[in-house]
């Protein structure tokens, strides 16, 4: 029941103790609703780039394929060989990119049932970007080849440290526009 | 206009920086977070604006830098399809035709299929579609805003972070 009512995505809150409401949930730590919104939005995103594996099941629209490709085009630059596969099927997103969302998804997982807060410096944050960079600077510039296991976990080693450096005030604001509606 | 200003470059420099194949291959998924985060700090360049920076603000200027890239890449790709009469959408097509065959998806994805088609001819003969142009409108709005908001968002918090330890 105490779950639910913390899961209750409209609870009644005031938008004159937004702050002070917004404030304590996170630093509690407690199973919140912010960081459940937070979880589903980035499982939606997750969800988008594997859209090609639903084919497997029968479900497959040309028209959201290319939508959704060229969606993810944006931010990923798909190239054939370089492209996220499983069981042979190439889905929307590089290693890399993958890497990044996974470790978005994985650190939002484990989010949910920390109990402290991690503070996340600006060196941890930007130390954290440069295995990434010096990949891509290395493979770019034909030091060494292109490998997908590489690109995975510099991409997911900068994501699970970005997600906690910026996570708490992306909690911070689902609550307060949680309160705004009320 | 002064507000708006650091977003508009910003945004503008992202949209050619995606819209360029080998800067593409280079930051791909950094070009849009980077120019979210670049505009809040033009902003304080350029205007003086005051640290620490709220929220709001950062989501703010992240969400109009998404918008102007949006709008400019949108308008380069309808540029270049245009004269090239030809894109991904046409390039692609085949394979999309391919898997619905392999898979025999149902009528659904056959008519789909049959529109896309006819939107492959509409370019390849006057180099423009409005539907072709609605979609990747659409599909750029929504990104190009998520991940500027993003940007903009670990911009403030970096900005912050580093105005509290001077």
């Amino acid at each position: 029941m105490c779950l639910l009512k913390k899961t209750y995505l409209f609870s009644f809150l005031k938008t004159d103790t937004v702050n002070q409401n917004a404030k304590s949930e996170i630093m509690s730590g407690k199973f919140s609703s912010s960081k459940i919104i937070l979880f589903l939005l980035i499982s939606f995103w997750c969800i988008g780039f594997i859209y090609p594996l639903f084919g497997l099941v029968g479900i497959f629209n040309p028209m959201i394929e290319y939508f959704l490709k060229n969606s993810y085009g944006n931010v990923c630059h798909q190239q054939q060989d370089k492209l996220f596969e499983i069981s042979g099927i190439k889905l929307f997103v590089c290693w890399r990119c993958a890497g990044i969302y996974l470790g978005v998804f994985v650190a939002a997982l484990f989010n949910l049932f920390m109990s402290k807060e991690i503070v996340i410096t600006n060196i941890l944050f930007i130390a954290s970007s440069i295995p990434m960079i010096v990949d891509v600077t290395l493979h770019s510039s034909g030091v060494y080849s292109y490998s997908n296991w590489t690109a995975y976990f510099t991409g997911m080693l900068f994501a699970v440290i970005a997600f906690n450096y910026a996570a708490a005030t992306l909690e911070n604001k689902i609550i307060k526009i949680r309160g705004s509606i009320h | 206009m002064k507000n708006i200003l650091p977003s508009f470059v910003c945004g503008f420099a992202a949209s050619v920086l995606t819209t360029i194949p080998g800067l593409k291959e280079f930051g791909c998924c950094l070009v849009i977070p980077l120019a979210g985060g670049f505009t809040l700090f033009l902003d304080l360049k350029m205007n003086n604006s005051s640290l620490p920076i709220q929220v709001k603000k950062a989501i703010w200027f992240g969400f109009l830098t998404g918008i102007f890239a949006a709008l400019f890449s949108t308008s380069l790709d309808i540029f270049i399809t245009a004269i090239t009469r030809t894109n991904d959408f046409i390039e692609t097509l085949p394979q999309s035709e391919q898997i619905i065959q392999e898979m025999n998806l149902g009528n659904l994805a056959e008519e789909s299929l049959k529109l896309m088609k006819g939107v492959a001819n509409e370019i390849k003969r006057t180099g423009f579609s409005v539907f072709y142009s609605v979609i990747i409108l659409f599909s750029n709005l929504i990104i190009d805003v998520i991940f500027a908001i993003l940007g903009a968002v670990m911009a403030k918090i970096f900005l912050n972070k580093k105005a509290e330890r001077i």
